[in-house]
């Protein structure tokens, strides 16, 4: 089993922070975004104790997110890099191959949600070009999307077409007017977003906007169908605390002073034993 | 009789640059430039949303494994040629479109001129001869060998 940590750093120097998070939660991957001012430092702070991580940037230089692993280089190779997405393939020792995509998606600053969501349709097309040339659909997909699981880029059948259950996820794609959808991500941020939870979301804003929806999902793990049964549910947290130390200010939402305006999240997968049987089973091919 | 030739001198297919020619050339100079250790490929994209040509422009690496570096994408109506929209990957751009041939030199001059550009071509070349030398010497080995005579 491999536990991720992912973070919006907000360009502040968390690196205390982070690795307290990284060793609170035996961490075995640390992803952060806008995270160049920990880059450097943080690598001593997560090695202090017995953990030995090791960082994984980028041969081209210019990584959305900064990847650090207690997995070596030989486990983790950079693959394909393409401004807002990164690619790795994971080796585990004891299990299968998986496709690792880091994003840091444009910001609604920047992008109106139709250029998003156009943009999408882009990314979706990228990935499944990279899963073709590894052969298998065993892919993961984390970042700052900068867009909340409802929107069309996220939703839509030829955008990264990442939906709210196992069950739909599972059924691979569907024909939309006569063509081949995007294959399905299970989109398990879903459950973060509202009620009554300690933290109804990653990300919070508040704007003199008509229309605000105050808390967002920005910060979403996806999971490709023939990684379903390595992902359990149970694993997937926003976290709201590290060490006893409360990310959110008195009123409930992330502090800037404490730490980001984005709140970390944690998911394990479960990888799968190699045996010869299964290797050949697993998988899929890839599909349009 | 002497048919006459009203349809005068018909321009060579082969004299026109396309812009998908264009990009191939420059790809090809990138390797003789870097000796091959770093190589580019022009890729055609599946496009069944309309009947343009789709192209991605990606540096790649043999000596890191093909690791691969996405510059750019372009597309274009193949019976028209221009305009062509491109889209700048490392620059984080927006798509633009360019009306001739000129100009769609000076945009991709651009892009390969960029600062982005730059750094990550100095960046993976420097990395490329570390990784595995005996791959490189290889690759070199292969690349002569698939020359033309």
């Amino acid at each position: 089993m491999a536990t991720f940590v992912y973070w919006n750093l907000k360009n502040r120097d968390l690196s205390s922070l982070v690795a307290d998070l990284a060793l609170e939660r035996q961490a075995d991957f640390v992803v952060l975004a806008e995270a160049k001012r920990v880059s450097r430092k943080l690598l001593p702070r997560l090695n202090r104790g017995e953990a030995n991580f090791y960082s994984h940037p980028t041969p081209a230089g210019n990584a959305p997110v900064e990847i650090f692993a207690t997995l070596g280089p030989d486990h983790v190779i950079p693959f394909h890099d393409s401004g807002r997405l990164t690619f790795r393939l994971i080796r585990p020792p004891d299990g299968l191959d998986f496709l690792f995509v880091g994003a840091h998606l444009n910001s609604k600053l920047h992008a109106k949600r139709e250029d998003q969501a156009q943009l999408c349709t882009e990314w979706s097309q990228e990935i499944q070009e990279i899963e073709d040339r590894v052969g298998h659909q065993r892919t993961v997909f984390v970042g700052d999307l900068n867009m909340n699981p409802f929107e069309d880029g996220l939703v839509g059948g030829f955008g990264f077409h990442a939906v709210s259950t196992r069950a739909r996820a599972a059924r691979r794609r569907r024909t939309i007017n006569g063509r081949p959808s995007r294959c399905f991500f299970y989109n398990p941020m879903w459950r973060f977003m509202g009620g009554s939870a300690s933290a109804p979301g990653t990300y919070h804003r508040i704007s003199n906007s008509p229309i605000e929806h105050f808390w967002h999902t920005f910060d979403q793990v996806l999971i490709r169908p023939d990684l379903l049964e390595s992902f359990p549910d149970s694993g997937l947290n926003v976290i709201t605390e590290i060490n006893g130390k409360s990310l959110l200010t008195r009123n409930g939402v992330p502090s800037t002073t404490v730490a980001s305006d984005h709140l970390p999240i944690q998911f394990e997968l479960h990888f799968e034993r190699k045996t010869d049987d299964r290797s050949e089973s697993v998988g899929g091919t890839a599909v349009g | 009789m002497t048919v006459q030739n009203l349809w005068g001198e018909l321009p060579s297919v082969e004299t026109i640059p396309t812009p998908k020619s264009i990009l191939e050339a420059q790809a090809d100079l990138l390797g003789e430039k870097t000796d091959h250790l770093l190589e580019a490929r022009v890729s055609q994209r599946p496009n069944s949303e309309s009947k343009k040509v789709s192209l991605v422009f990606d540096i790649v690496v043999p000596t890191l494994g093909d690791y691969t570096l996405r510059l750019f994408s372009a597309e274009y109506d193949p019976l028209a040629l221009y305009p062509v929209a491109i889209r700048d990957h490392l620059n984080d751009g927006e798509w633009f479109d360019v009306c001739d041939e000129n100009e769609f030199l000076d945009a991709v001059s651009g892009i390969l001129q960029s600062d982005a550009v730059r750094r990550a071509v100095t960046s993976l070349r420097a990395q490329a001869p570390e990784a595995h030398p005996r791959r490189v010497r290889a690759s070199r080995n292969k690349k002569r060998r698939s020359t033309p005579l």
